[in-house]
């Protein structure tokens, strides 16, 4: 199941277009992170603070590539200050935001992620960024096409909430 | 001790397509000032402009890009330097606006009024080329090595507190970031 999913990961990213990927580790996206380094398809730019990796994103679609951003939630709340501001002062960039969404409904076994579980759902429509939550593997590859067609096609970030129980 | 201004006037005959990200108060006036549109982002957020410069720096490695960072602003983020570190593009050059104080803030002083030193912690972070500077003909050698150095730079230009005042409004954030994209659609040949 972990390999299929995978699979369907990277076949998602590559069909999305996405060819610039920052990422920082978490329990949520790890089994994807050393095919993304391995694969010469992908930049991967590996972080400190998932803060910089807004920015990063926005430079590089700047520059011409589509950039996706693979933190977990509280990584995501890290950079909720970067996000403001591209979204506030710049009008957003359009960067898939891929959020390991740990602490979410039914996951109570990571029950300290439930603050970071939650508030990732407030600050996601506090900055009127579109997502979409994945319970449901085979969907999973689908769901990151739509997701950079939303980013891209809004000019804006737009998220996918990663809940597959399968890969924690 | 000399003003960032006089620096930035040394840097500006070094621009020829060069790309230009700029943290925001005083640093975003003084180089608008100087060079205005193509090329430049002003306004950039508090540690924001380091990281969009690496992520330009990355995207297009036929291409410079300057930071025109500042000591309050990348002492919010320090966790940039050992990315640019791993990274080390050639093609990305920070320079640093130190004048050890949050001049937007009345002056008040930052970390490196105190103790600590910006080029001491990109250093230990791994960055390759890192100077500090104090004098405008030591500054002209930075950035003359920058433009020709293996691996990324970091330039710490120690700078006195003052606001060079500036008769000119900066662009909306917004607006900037159109006139970007569409100066590079037009430079790098493509279309959004």
């Amino acid at each position: 199941m972990k390999a299929q999913i995978k699979e369907d990961f990277i076949a998602g990213l590559k069909e999305a277009g996405i060819n610039f990927v920052a990422s920082l580790p978490c329990s949520g996206i790890s089994l994807f992170l050393p095919s993304i380094a391995d694969d010469p398809h992908f930049k991967q730019v590996p972080l400190a603070n998932e803060g910089d990796g807004v920015g990063i994103c926005a430079g590089a679609w700047l520059g011409g590539k589509k950039p996706a951003l693979l933190v977990d939630g509280a990584g995501f709340v890290l950079a909720h200050y970067a996000l403001m501001n591209i979204t506030y002062k710049f009008g957003g960039f359009p960067i898939l935001l891929v959020v390991a969404h740990r602490g979410s409904f039914g996951d109570g076994k990571a029950w300290y992620h439930f603050g970071d579980g939650t508030e990732t759902i407030q600050i996601l429509e506090s900055l009127r960024i579109p997502y979409t939550i994945v319970r449901e593997s085979q969907k999973l590859k689908a769901e990151l096409v739509s997701g950079e067609r939303t980013a891209e096609g809004y000019g804006r970030p737009a998220a996918i909430l990663l809940n597959l129980e399968e890969i924690w | 001790m000399v003003s960032f201004y006089d620096y930035l006037k040394l840097l500006l005959p070094k621009i020829t397509n060069e790309l230009v990200i700029c943290t925001l108060a005083g640093v975003s006036r003084q180089w608008f000032d100087l060079k205005r549109p193509d090329g430049n982002l002003y306004t950039v957020y508090m540690a924001g402009a380091t990281p969009i410069a690496l992520g330009l720096a990355l995207a297009l490695p036929h291409r410079r890009v300057i930071s025109l960072d500042s000591d309050g602003s990348l002492l919010m983020g320090l966790t940039i330097l050992p990315v640019v570190a791993q990274q080390d593009p050639s093609n990305l050059i920070i320079i640093v606006c130190d004048n050890e104080s949050y001049g937007a803030i009345d002056g008040l002083p930052t970390h490196t009024a105190g103790a600590a030193c910006l080029a001491g912690i990109a250093r230990e972070s791994g960055i390759r080329n890192v100077v500090e500077v104090k004098e405008l003909t030591e500054f002209q050698k930075a950035i003359d090595d920058a433009f020709k150095a293996n691996g990324s730079s970091f330039i710490v230009a120690k700078v006195k507190q003052s606001h060079q005042p500036s008769p000119h409004k900066l662009p909306h954030a917004l607006d900037n970031k159109f006139q970007l994209v569409r100066y590079m659609e037009t430079t790098e040949n493509r279309s959004k």
